[in-house]
Parts: structure tokens; sequence; C-alpha cells
């Protein structure tokens, strides 16, 4: 009985260590799933966020074919325009 | 010949049964889903018609709100926040056979881009990129000239930050 009893603890345990290793993953964001990715230094990880927000703020520059789809549109484009308009090319 | 670029719901009494583009899918979603996509609210339609003469579809295209989900994107775009990107899907895409080849994809495209940047410069909606979701090579092709961005997992889909467009305006 004694023996029984001790097992069922130490299931319990173990599923207790386990729910607080699971929640504990899900506090770090998407970006940085893995555990030891949540050490980096202050420093590294504002650096990171500061290369990820200049590639969505200054992205890579156009390729040869958008700069010409721009071209197409670039000179009678007025930003007052409503989007959902008629237009002419 | 010359082109007018309007919306569906400025023409809906136009003439869609003689649309072909050579994707039997993409042609049945013009004549028969999509003033129910409009309507529902999955998309916006845009048509590119043929001036002047009799009103004919050259190409369409759809606008809907969609996102990146972050584990697809490549390490160089990661995010320090959590959230998918929130991105425009241009979801249709297609040329009647009668004008393909003829570099009307990139009119057609233009009209796009302009309707995107007038979204995200009046502040209408917030959004990051442009995404598209291709069904094959050849289309896959099309959008990497443009300088999309594959999916890290999902290849078929690709991104463009929307400042890319933005930037190209400016200059």
């Amino acid at each position: 009985m004694e023996n029984l009893l001790l097992t069922v603890v130490i299931i319990l345990q173990l599923v207790l260590i386990f729910l607080i290793l699971q929640r504990e993953y899900q506090l770090f964001p998407e970006g940085l799933g893995i555990r030891g990715e949540s050490q980096l230094s202050k420093a590294t990880a504002q650096k990171q966020s500061a290369s990820s927000k200049n590639l969505w703020d200054n992205p890579p520059p156009a390729s040869e074919e958008l700069k010409l789809t721009v071209a197409e549109f670039k000179d009678n484009y007025n930003r007052s325009e409503p989007w959902d308009g008629d237009f002419a090319a | 010949m010359g082109w007018r670029f309007c919306s569906l719901k400025n023409f809906p009494t136009l003439q869609r049964e003689e649309f072909d583009c050579g994707d039997e899918e993409i042609n049945n979603y013009l004549k028969n889903l999509v003033e129910t996509a409009d309507e529902a609210g999955f998309s916006r339609t845009f048509l590119m018609i043929v001036e002047p003469g009799e009103a004919k579809i050259c190409g369409f295209y759809t606008l809907s709100a969609s996102t990146i989900p972050v584990k697809e994107l490549p390490d160089e775009y990661k995010q320090p926040l959590p959230f998918p990107i929130p991105a425009i899907l241009i979801g249709q895409f297609a040329i009647n056979r009668v004008w393909q080849g003829q570099g009307i994809s990139r009119q057609l495209l233009a009209d796009a881009y302009r309707r995107i940047c007038l979204l995200f410069e009046q502040e209408i909606i917030g959004f990051q990129a442009i995404r598209v979701d291709t069904r094959n090579e050849e289309a896959k092709a099309f959008w990497l000239k443009q300088g999309f961005v594959p999916f890290r997992k999902t290849q078929r889909s690709l991104f463009l930050p929307v400042r890319t467009i933005l930037r190209e305006l400016e200059m």
C-alpha cells in the first residue's frame, strides 16, 4: 500500500514539473521560442530588435521589375485619391 | 488602346463569361464566385477594362486582409513582438489570354500597388507587407522577380514589405 502511494506521489510530482516547464516555455514570444535564446544579453536582444525593425522600415532595395512596375503609376500617384476609385491608364 | 481600372462594385453588370486566363479555377472564380466573395467581405475585386469600345475584362485581382505567421518569417525579418505580421493579400491575379505576353500584368499590378499604397498612406488599415499565395512555379517566378520573399516553410507563399514600394515612390 505504501509503495503504491509513493508511486502515485512521484507520478503527480512529475506531471506537476512537466506542467510548470510547459508554462515557462509559453511565456517567451514565438520569435524567441527556445528557452536558451531568452537568456541572450540585453544588448544582443536590443541589437536584434533594432535590426529587425530596420528591415521592415528600411527593406532591401526594390528589384528592377518592381521599379518598372512602380514607374507605371508613380507620375500620377495622388495620396489623397480614394483607394477604391477608378483609375485610367 | 487604353485601360480603365475599377472596382467590381462600380461595374457589376460587366460581362464576365468571356474571360479566360487559361486556368479554369480562376475563370470559375470570376464568373461564379466573385460577387459572393465581395458581398460577404472575403475580398475586394478590381477589374482592368479595355477602352475604348465594348467593355471587356482584360484582367482582374482581389485584395483581402491577411497575416504572415511569425514562424514563416525568414530570420532577417523576425520581429521582437510575438504577433503575426499584418498583410494585404493579393488573392487572385489574372490576365485574359488574349492580352497575355504583352506586359499587361505590369499595368494590372501597378494598379494593385497603387491601391495598397493608398490604403497604407491614408491610414485606412495598418499592415506591413503584401502577401501572395502562388499556384505554380511560373507564378512564383513572377512574384520573385518583383522582389517578393518566400515564406520560410510554406514556399509557395511570398511577401514584400510595403515600405519597399513606398520608398520607390518617394525616389
